[in-house]
């Protein structure tokens, strides 16, 4: 009765116009400037998604979103939401709900989203756009979506391959999503107001890789634990407004001030990590303090690698279709294997942690041989096996003990090789 | 004279053990945990100092380890028994490059290189490969586990076991045994069961030599003997296996007041 | 003659031919299966091929398809721990359209170069071209067979070969008797044993219709004029498709072949994240239907266990 209830007021634009000032009036006591702006952004969104007065498209998080907000909609993301109802703490219901549709052995978030359908919490879309990148799961999900929604689905075959042959095939897909994105909303949207989105991903695009070099200082500024939630968060689902831009440049300032300072976001750093794998446990857990209360920092972390080229096209969807094509987790290893190896010497790492999430065929399946490379560099690899957003099938003591016998590993191999 | 302990607080039982200043091994005692792992740590440090005729004051340093290492509140420092296996078995066997610790409900293999760990591989969320898997099958066959070790330890042929989980393997035994296989062929089949759930485990590490087998199944024969023929090569076993983290935790123990030692010096300087 | 190693039925293997190489269906037969570079909690079917193809397999090549994060993940391993095998990805569209299509007949203009390299024997195009007719000489008998009622398990045992099988071992192929039983749709991914298409009927089914990736979801004709590799690249991709296309008529085929049924089993090796998607729909659409399912998982096993046994058993008991 109570849920129910709750549930309707998420539903109504009204509510998040309400919940707006309070919340990031209680969020701004922390002074971080950026979470502030990201509260504020999702008040934003759900408000204009629940507002149906622009088209509401749903999208997958490695679809640029610049492309949505270029068409004059609303995108929303149900992966990052389903991140978002486990930090909440709330997935155990969805979760349930889902996997009875299929079965437990398919990535949480996408059986949390599927359980999340059925409380009607979502807004619905007018259109579904995605791509096939990164798993396979985000191309079924969405097609699944589609048919139980009966909503249209447009999708980008991005191929595996990116030669001349590959970019011909994802502009001309481009070209027809755009086309139709335009009839089936009635939009008058032109290649310009396109262009005009994409100019704005690009700035934001270049504020974070100079946060992604700032972020090589000694002592790290900033929490990848922070870096792996809101902030990939913001580059999925922001990237092409101008919000989205704020944000990244107050999070620019505020680690360009923590780096001056030569400040660290420890009290004492003892080890640097890298975290691999885009995402990290987001329902309550003490993962992330019991590694600050080790002094371990996780300096830098896989998802927020700056990929995307230098690209200043005249052409917005030859622009996009490089941008597609240079997805480094998508394609042969290799690609993920540079971008590794060049993380774990940029940040001066000495240890890297792969989070090998339940579900996740594309990105655990790669760890061994990720880890070999690793190792082969001489520096500690820990595959840790965990859930995002599934606090029932995450064991704290089991996770804890390989994460404490990691870091005993770590001083005993780093004394002796400092000394 | 000086003391150093270390207990090792498993789900099953608890272990407790003293060292002297020259590191030689003093007491050392075995208990059930039970549902108090306190309790328990506590009692069997006090069994060993019993032994010896000392007390508690006596002990400089107290280090914890296993899976109830937080709850002992008057241990010093905790480390975890991937560490101190590590130590424990290179107090035996210097060279020792690859640690196989099979206990009562957990299992891991640990790579390391001059007395450091190099990498570790743990299996606690499955009883295949436990010492658990052998006590539901032990009381399947309706033998003790005494009996069941000895009917490894000389058994010649194997029926192949296929089920990977212990569940449905006792299933598959109680089948066997319908159909009249006989139990020596059963018994030797499980042991091979869990040796190949190891090597596996073993084989993803870096493969160092000599390899030394410690933990509670460890003092089974035929599971040595299970184990070598699998990995193809001999192992070596501590004279109580058990011990082994208990050990390793009380050598860590003497190791922090080496460095409180070194620490004071500095400071003097 | 040199083989060379295929799992995928969007290979075009008349290009294989052409180019002197002996196409091989790879579906392993061993328990072997790969743990240490791929995580336990992975396909097995992937696992599997892994271990055999790090044995000695006596192939001399594979030709893998990004058909799935599995697959990409075991072309990955294989490539980076193993040096004699050659090893080609045929990176094949998701789609059946035009630019698909277009798409598509490169990458196989690219295959075919490749393996031009490696036999040193060019790929002439008559050459292809006759392949193609030989081909469509087998599919349409084959196909004509399917419409006479063949025993699905010894087709199934045939068409682990390959597809189109040999036209010489289709008269071998016995009819199944008319014994009135229920008649179910097989549908799912790998199927590696016809062990368990023979379970099925043992037990009260009749399978009319396998739609498994080592089943018939070939293409039925391929163009024989004009250029080969635009005619075979939209052969292909306009096929049955399987659940990884992403086309609209896979929907309606599915629906199709359950209205024509009374049952559906739904065979997937454990962790098909493709597969194991689409079972939601499935399910809506049987449920939809009234027709009951049956989700069997297995662990890539050539032997088929007691528990599948007790669970097929189990369905017709119960549901029909």
């Amino acid at each position: 009765m109570a849920l129910s209830s709750f549930l309707k007021c998420l539903r109504r634009p009204f509510f998040w116009s309400i919940i707006r000032p309070l919340v990031c009036l209680y969020v701004s006591k922390e002074r971080n400037r950026p979470f502030t702006l990201w509260v504020e952004f999702l008040c934003w969104i759900f408000k204009e998604a629940w507002k149906r007065e622009k088209p509401v498209i749903w999208t997958n998080s490695f679809f640029p979103v610049e492309f949505i907000y270029g068409l004059g909609a609303i995108p929303f993301l149900p992966e990052i939401f389903s991140a978002l109802v486990a930090y909440f703490d709330w997935t155990r219901g969805p979760i349930s709900k889902g996997s009875l549709k299929t079965s437990t052995d398919l990535c949480s978030f996408y059986r949390c989203a599927l359980g999340l359908k059925e409380y009607e919490v979502m807004p619905k879309p007018d259109l579904i756009i995605s791509c096939s990148q990164i798993c396979d799961g985000t191309k079924a999900f969405y097609q699944t979506m589609s048919e139980s929604l009966g909503i249209p689905h447009l999708f980008v075959d991005v191929p595996f391959q990116k030669d001349e042959n590959a970019k011909r095939y994802v502009k001309s897909q481009l070209e027809e999503i755009f086309h139709e994105a335009k009839n089936i909303l009635g939009l008058k949207t032109s290649l310009e107001d396109l262009g005009k989105s994409f100019d704005m991903a690009k700035r934001t695009e270049s504020l974070m890789r100079e946060i992604a070099h700032l972020r090589k200082s000694k002592p790290a500024p900033f929490p990848g634990s922070e870096g792996m939630s809101y902030v990939s968060g913001m580059s999925f689902w922001a990237l092409g407004s101008e919000r989205g831009l704020a944000f990244f440049e107050a999070l620019k300032e505020r680690i360009e001030k923590l780096v001056k300072e030569r400040r660290g976001y420890l009290k004492e750093e003892r080890f640097r990590v890298l975290w691999l794998h885009h995402i990290r446990p987001y329902y309550p857990n003490p993962i992330m303090e019991f590694l600050k209360k080790k002094g371990v920092a996780i300096a830098y972390e896989e998802a927020n690698y700056p990929w995307w080229p230098e690209r200043g096209g005249e052409d917005p969807l030859e622009d996009l279709t490089e941008k597609l094509l240079s997805n480094p987790w998508y394609g042969p290893i290799e690609g993920r294997l540079k971008l590794v190896r060049d993380l774990v010497l940029e940040y001066q790492i000495d240890g890297v942690i792969h989070f090998s999430h339940w579900g996740c065929r594309q990105s655990t399946g790669g760890a061994s041989i990720v880890g070999e490379m690793v190792k082969s560099m001489g520096i500690p690899y820990l595959i840790l096996p965990g859930d995002g957003a599934d606090p029932d099938n995450y064991s704290p003591g089991q996770t804890l003990t390989r994460l404490q016998a990691f870091i005993e590993l770590m001083e005993r191999r780093w004394r002796f090789t400092r000394g | 004279m000086a003391l150093y302990a270390g207990i090792d607080v498993g789900s099953r039982t608890t272990k407790a053990l003293l060292l002297n200043d020259e590191g030689e091994i003093i007491s050392y005692h075995v208990l059930f945990t039970g549902a108090d792992p306190k309790g328990a740590s506590f009692r069997c440090l006090k069994e060993c100092l019993k032994e010896i005729g000392k007390s508690l004051k006596d002990i400089e340093m107290i280090v914890s380890t296993g899976y109830g290492r937080k709850l002992v509140n008057f241990a010093t420092k905790e480390y975890t028994e991937i560490t101190c296996h590590a130590r424990g078995a290179g107090f035996y066997f210097p060279q020792v490059r690859m640690v196989i610790d099979i206990g009562g409900q957990d299992s891991k293999v640990i790579a390391l290189e001059d007395g450091m760990v190099l990498d570790f591989i743990m299996n606690d969320k499955c009883a295949a490969g436990t010492g658990r898997f052998l006590e539901v099958m032990a009381q399947t066959l309706e033998m003790s586990l005494e009996e069941l070790a000895k009917e490894a330890s000389r058994a010649k042929q194997a029926v192949p076991i296929s089920s990977m989980c212990t569940v449905f393997a006792e299933s598959e035994v109680i089948s066997l045994i319908a159909e009249g296989i006989s139990r020596e062929k059963i018994v030797w089949g499980l042991h091979l069961a869990i040796a190949k759930r190891i090597a596996s485990m073993a084989k993803r590490l870096p493969q160092g030599r000599p390899i030394v087998f410690t933990g509670g199944v460890a003092k089974n024969k035929g599971m040595v003997r299970a184990l070598e023929e699998v990995l193809g090569e001999k192992l070596l076993v501590p004279p109580d296996p058990q011990i082994v983290g208990a050990l390793g935790a009380a050598l860590l123990a003497r190791d922090l007041k080496d460095e409180g030692n070194r620490l004071n010096h500095h400071r003097t300087d | 003659m040199r083989t060379f190693g295929y799992c995928c039925t969007y290979v075009p293997l008349e290009i294989i031919e052409a180019s002197g190489f002996m196409p091989l269906r790879l579906l392993p037969s061993s328990h072997e299966k790969e743990d240490v570079l791929l995580d336990p909690n992975f396909c097995p079917y992937v696992r599997a091929l892994l271990a055999y193809l790090r044995s000695s397999s006596g192939i001399a090549g594979i030709v893998f398809v990004n058909s799935c994060d599995g697959m990409r993940r075991l072309y990955d391993a294989l490539r980076r721990f193993s040096s004699d095998l050659f090893i080609y990805l045929l990176d094949v569209p998701r789609k059946s359209d035009e630019e698909a299509v277009k798409y598509f007949s490169n990458v196989l203009r690219d295959f075919s170069g490749w393996l031009e390299k490696l036999s040193e024997k060019e790929v002439d195009l008559e050459e292809l071209k006759e392949k193609i007719r030989v081909y469509n000489f087998r599919r349409r008998a084959f196909l004509d067979l399917l419409e006479k009622g063949p025993k699905m398990e010894e087709v199934l045992r045939v068409l682990k070969k390959g597809f189109p099988p040999d036209e010489r071992v289709l008269p071998l192929i016995p009819f199944k008797g008319k014994r009135g039983r229920k008649k179910v749709l097989i549908s799912g991914s790998v199927l590696e044993s016809e062990e368990v298409v023979k379970m099925v009927e043992d037990l009260g089914g009749e399978a009319v219709f396998l739609d498994v990736c080592s089943g018939v979801r070939g293409p039925s004709w391929v163009e024989e004029s004009g250029d080969p590799y635009f005619n075979l690249a939209r052969a292909y991709l306009k096929k049955p498709p399987c659940s990884r296309s992403f086309d609209p008529k896979r929907k309606a085929i599915l629906e199709k072949m359950i209205s024509e049924v009374e049952g559906v089993v739904f065979y997937t090796p454990k962790f098909c994240d493709h597969y194991l998607h689409e079972l939601v729909t499935l399910r809506a659409l049987c449920q939809r239907m009234g027709k009951p399912l049956l989700h069997l998982e297995t662990d890539y096993h050539p032997n088929i266990s007691e528990t599948m046994r007790t669970r097929i058993q189990a369905f017709f008991e119960k549901w029909l």
